[in-house]
């Protein structure tokens, strides 16, 4: 298993974009496991409220499936961004169907989603996983993705950190480039207190931009 | 510092070193008035964390992964063909021909199982066209095998392939159709005398 991830999805695109498919599906395999600690957490922040520890795991199998064929059949992209985006959706899509068969709506405490009048997904959970879900449902049929309108948090990343204060950004973006809180303290000159604070601040207005840009 | 706070530090921690951190775990550590709001900073966070540099031990557990290994598996088995498909999710049905014939003769009330039998081993010995077997039938099997309709689905495509790319070689792509279709048009019609077990097994009208 490689472990670099930018590596695996260049040899993935080198290989699909030469009509290598036995290259392209060895590389996206390795790119889908090392996705796996990912989509569990995904799945787990998700449903928390929805889906059981047993149900959780067979939303996590399916999503690893559908990642393995569906998305290696129409994923399109060529960075990580786009990447991870297609994969959030597709998982979020998952947990919506993993609580519709398991039929539990009723032991738990919300469904995932609801539908309105026009079968239009309208509360439930975050308006970003109802519109991933709803995206991903409507895709299914016609096994196609055309280009997203889902707000990606990834790319609107930069965007976001424009709103955020000075510290926050700091923060973030030395947080997205993976450093430790001790990193992040003597880079900033920062008690690890402020690193979480600003961490916590940083991620809900990366989210509050996010919910924006779907409205 | 809230507790949410420190929670959503503790867990980027722990995310960063390629710890794996369990979000369940976390939520656990709320209380449960915080646990949603939690939740969902540790989502936001998973959509844009940076994948990180994984320890050899922790490859090693993710590639053992029994639910990874199992989709894999699973992967593998749709990328062959229908004859070598059906056949393996018969055996792990634990069922026979015999059985998938006669579940399948009773579900379009045909009145031949003996010929049903016949076409499902046609079917696994690779002699009949897959492009050519019914929808209804293939979604008929599925349920009789108890898998997902997906799991009968044609081979996938090449990697990407499902988008027609115009800076690819467009001409010879169009060209390709082109004559795929020239070929179906030019095709003898299906024989109007076939019933509905050779339309399931052979396609023709209404199959």
């Amino acid at each position: 298993l490689g472990c670099d991830a930018d590596q695996l999805l260049g040899q993935y695109v080198a290989a699909r974009d030469a009509g290598d498919t036995d290259a392209a599906r060895a590389a996206w395999y390795q790119l889908v496991a090392l996705s796996l600690p990912r989509v569990e957490g995904l799945v787990r922040a998700t449903s928390h409220k929805h889906l059981s520890a047993e149900e959780q795991n067979d939303a996590i199998s399916h999503a690893l499936e559908k990642l393995l064929t569906n998305m290696f059949r129409t994923f399109r992209g060529t960075s990580m961004g786009e990447f991870h985006n297609s994969a959030k959706r597709l998982v979020y899509g998952v947990c919506v169907d993993t609580q519709r068969r398991a039929k539990t709506i009723s032991k738990h405490t919300a469904p995932l989603h609801a539908t309105g009048d026009n079968g239009e997904f309208t509360d439930g959970f975050t308006p970003s996983v109802n519109k991933a879900a709803a995206r991903e449902h409507d895709a299914r049929d016609a096994d196609e993705r055309d280009a997203d309108n889902i707000a990606d948090l990834a790319a609107v990343f930069d965007q976001a950190l424009a709103t955020m204060t000075p510290a926050n950004r700091s923060v973030m973006e030395l947080q997205r480039d993976g450093l430790t809180t001790d990193e992040i303290c003597e880079k900033l000159n920062m008690s690890p207190e402020a690193v979480y604070q600003n961490t916590s601040r940083g991620t809900k207005a990366i989210l509050k931009f996010a919910e924006a840009q779907n409205a | 510092m809230t507790p949410i706070e420190q929670l959503l530090g503790e867990f980027l921690d722990e995310w960063n070193a390629g710890a794996r951190p369990d979000v369940n775990a976390y939520l656990d550590r709320a209380e449960p008035a915080d646990r949603s709001e939690l939740a969902e900073q540790l989502a936001t966070w998973l959509e844009i964390a940076p994948t990180p540099a994984y320890d050899d031990a922790t490859l090693a557990e993710i590639a053992a992964d029994p639910r990874l290994t199992a989709a894999i598996a699973k992967a593998d088995l749709l990328n062959t063909p229908l004859a070598k498909r059906i056949p393996t999710l018969r055996e792990q049905a634990g069922l026979a021909v015999r059985d998938v014939a006669a579940r399948l003769t009773d579900a379009f009330s045909l009145p031949d199982a003996e010929r049903t039998e016949q076409y499902v081993t046609q079917l696994e010995a690779g002699e009949l066209d897959e492009r050519r077997l019914s929808q209804r039938l293939l979604d008929r099997l599925a349920s009789i095998l108890g898998v997902e309709a997906d799991a009968l689905a044609p081979q996938p495509a090449t990697a990407g392939q499902a988008f027609f790319r115009a800076d690819e070689d467009a001409d010879r792509a169009a060209m390709a159709s082109m004559q795929t279709l020239s070929e179906a048009a030019f095709a003898p019609a299906p024989d109007a005398s076939l019933d509905e077990l050779d339309r399931l097994f052979c396609g023709g009208p209404g199959a």
